[in-house]
């Protein structure tokens, strides 16, 4: 008996097993394009199920699949503590933990008991490392929720949480590239010179690549340059006129209320940061560089 | 008791950054005390050591008559509100507040009372089992808040808390949180940027700069009589204008110069000023825009600090208007009467009531009166 055979004898549902090119490989051609049909990727394969199923039973599904082909089912049943702190291969986790995301909250393991009351009675996995906990778990708003551990974690004494956030799994993007970025975020932000906060892989791009990249291509664009920079990164007055501003959008009238400075002022403190650098951080685009350049400060110790 | 006392508080990062200096306040029981002033002023570093989120770098700190500067925060009997207002979203209202309590293992039947009071006070009791995601932005402000009081602490800590609001829900909260303090009958501290929440939420105000407190006082009193330029420009909108000037006596009488401008001084200023020996020195004269006027009545009611200036903007704010004059080549702001006439380039009479100015040290920026 197929795959299929054996599940439509269970499930009551039509169904069809493709390749990924969307040629039939067993069972009823029931089509691809259908909202209302649950489609589950097995492997190199697509199921196609003529109805709509719970993630439960998908999950079962999956299972039986690799059973069923004799694929490595021990991959199936890999505890997430493995996944997460092991080597393990890509392969072997696409298709699982979809829409699943990781965040790592960096934090005291004295912790691990208010987290686990957090998520008591909801299905979320929780792992330990050295540093902090992975918290794997469908994230709805990633900012309020990492807002309201950082507040609950202060509020029984612990500060300087960070707390990253990797991507939700889907397609190729597997639970341990989620788990990488969050934790990667959190040390991103680390080096940033953040002591708290929530720090999401989209928004660690740039720092990334930053991070990664080569000291002597750095050195390459700022030649020349540094000493500018160099003098606004040490003058704590300049680098909080700058971040109040970039605080406020860019608006200077905000900004000149926010430091109780007259407009005056903080232009020509915006002025002084153009003389030095050569930037007018009034500007998008300009600021953005300027931003870029600190981050290179504090992320490579220049 | 909950009454609080920093007593020569200093918090020094590494590289012998000094953000809060010797700081010394006595924060009574039940008062409403609002830390104010600039970004980077202090005001969170000293609300941060209170709660126990940041070391004491040195100084004492008491809580009632406990000395807390070793006690975790847990056990410092506070509560404290954050920006974010976050609320957790797979938690139902009820929840959510409940959760501060169930993780200090309370008896359930002792959580669902204070919840319930605290959702009656709050007038959320009929959202206790929505999601968050359910509530409107106020809504969400009273859980949050909600989730302090059920701790029933004897010190409430709100960081800007509504620093993320827009500026409707903004006043709206104001008012909530200042009926919450008259309901709750207790301690709370407050920290703003923001000198109209200080002004209309505090009993009493801290003003901070550079990590020093400028002044204490109740929020009138800081704004009759600012300590120094510094408050007294921070304090008030549109802020108090500030001329340079000389004291000049002449026969029995003092006045205020600058420029062909001569403004007698009332008596009882004057015998300061004079007890205090500023006569003919250099000074900053302080008037705030609505001590200066252009309607006749205020003419005639101060003939002697009538002044000329030439109009460069008018502003119609509805219930006022702020005229943007030039007066011997300093910028003044009045504060008129909606009905003023006065239109840009018109070059008009002003009245001063001399009664409400301040004069301030020129070297040390301290109010001489």
């Amino acid at each position: 008996m197929s795959l299929c055979d054996t599940l439509q004898n269970i499930l009551k549902y039509e169904m069809g097993l493709y390749d990924l090119n969307g040629n039939l490989k067993e069972g009823k051609d029931v089509g691809l394009k259908n909202d209302e049909f649950t489609y589950i990727k097995l492997g190199e394969d697509i199921l196609a199920i003529k109805g709509k199923l719970s993630r439960d039973a998908c999950n079962l599904i999956e299972f039986y699949y690799n059973s069923f082909y004799k694929k490595e089912a021990a991959d199936t049943l890999q505890p997430l503590e493995h996944i997460l702190k092991n080597d393990v291969p890509n392969e072997s986790l696409v298709g699982k933990f979809i829409n699943k995301s990781v965040m790592y909250i960096m934090c005291p393991l004295k912790c691990v008991d208010i987290l686990k009351s957090i998520y008591e009675g909801c299905k979320v996995d929780l792992v330990e490392d050295e540093e902090g906990f992975y918290i794997v778990k469908e994230v709805e708003n990633f900012e309020e929720e990492a807002q309201s551990i950082i507040d609950e974690l202060k509020q029984e004494g612990f500060s300087n949480i960070l707390i990253g956030c990797g991507r939700a799994v889907k397609g190729s993007y597997t639970i341990k590239n989620s788990a990488v970025h969050a934790k990667i975020s959190c040390f991103l932000a680390k080096n940033l010179g953040y002591n708290e906060g929530l720090f999401h892989i989209d928004k660690m791009i740039l720092y990334g690549i930053i991070s990664e990249s080569d000291a002597s291509k750095i050195d390459f664009y700022l030649n020349g340059g540094y000493d500018g920079f160099y003098y606004v990164y040490k003058d704590k007055e300049l680098i909080n006129t700058a971040e109040v501003l970039f605080r406020c959008h860019l608006n200077i009238s905000e900004a000149s209320r926010r430091l109780y400075l007259h407009r005056n002022t903080l232009l020509y403190r915006v002025e002084k940061i153009k003389n030095l650098t050569g930037l007018d951080i009034k500007k998008f685009e300009e600021a953005m560089v300027f931003k870029t350049v600190i981050a290179i400060f504090n992320l490579k110790g220049k | 008791m909950a009454k609080v006392v920093l007593k020569n508080v200093y918090k020094i990062y590494p590289g012998n950054v000094v953000a809060v200096k010797d700081v010394n306040l006595e924060i009574e029981d039940k008062e409403f005390v609002v830390l104010v002033g600039p970004s980077g002023c202090g005001k969170s570093t000293t609300l941060r050591m209170i709660a126990g989120l940041e070391e004491i770098s040195s100084g004492e700190l008491y809580i009632g008559d406990k000395l807390m500067n070793d006690v975790p925060p847990k056990d410092r009997d506070i509560a404290m509100v954050f920006q974010n207002y976050a609320l957790y979203p797979h938690m139902t209202v009820y929840e959510n507040m409940a959760f501060g309590l169930k993780l200090r293992k309370v008896p359930k039947d002792i959580i669902d009372k204070k919840v319930r009071e605290a959702a009656r006070i709050l007038d959320i009791e009929h959202l206790l089992d929505r999601k968050p995601k359910a509530l409107s932005g106020g809504q969400r402000q009273r859980v949050a808040l909600g989730r302090a009081i059920v701790r029933e602490p004897k010190v409430f800590l709100m960081d800007e808390p509504l620093s993320n609001l827009d500026a409707k829900l903004r006043v709206q909260m104001r008012t909530e949180i200042s009926k919450l303090h008259k309901r709750l009958n207790t301690t709370f501290i407050y920290v703003t940027h923001d000198q109209t929440e200080a002004m209309t939420m505090g009993t009493k105000i801290v003003v901070m700069k550079d990590g020093v407190i400028q002044q204490v006082a109740p929020p009138q009193e800081i704004y009759e009589h600012p300590a120094n330029i510094f408050v007294a420009g921070f304090i008030g909108s549109p802020q108090m204008n500030f001329i340079d000037a000389k004291i000049v006596k002449e026969g029995d009488y003092l006045y205020v110069v600058f420029g062909k401008v001569k403004l007698l001084i009332p008596e009882d200023k004057a015998k300061i000023i004079e007890q205090k020996g500023y006569v003919g020195k250099d000074v900053v004269f302080g008037i705030r825009p609505e001590n200066i006027d252009d309607s006749t009545d205020f003419l005639n009611a101060h003939s002697n600090s009538i002044i000329e200036a030439k109009v460069e903007v008018v502003e119609h704010m509805g219930a006022e208007t702020y005229l943007y004059v030039v007066c011997e080549g300093k910028n003044i702001t009045a504060r008129v009467e909606p009905t003023s006439r006065a239109k840009v380039d018109d070059v008009i009479r002003l009245a001063i009531d001399m009664n409400k100015m301040h004069i301030f040290d020129k070297e040390t920026e301290l109010a001489v009166c």
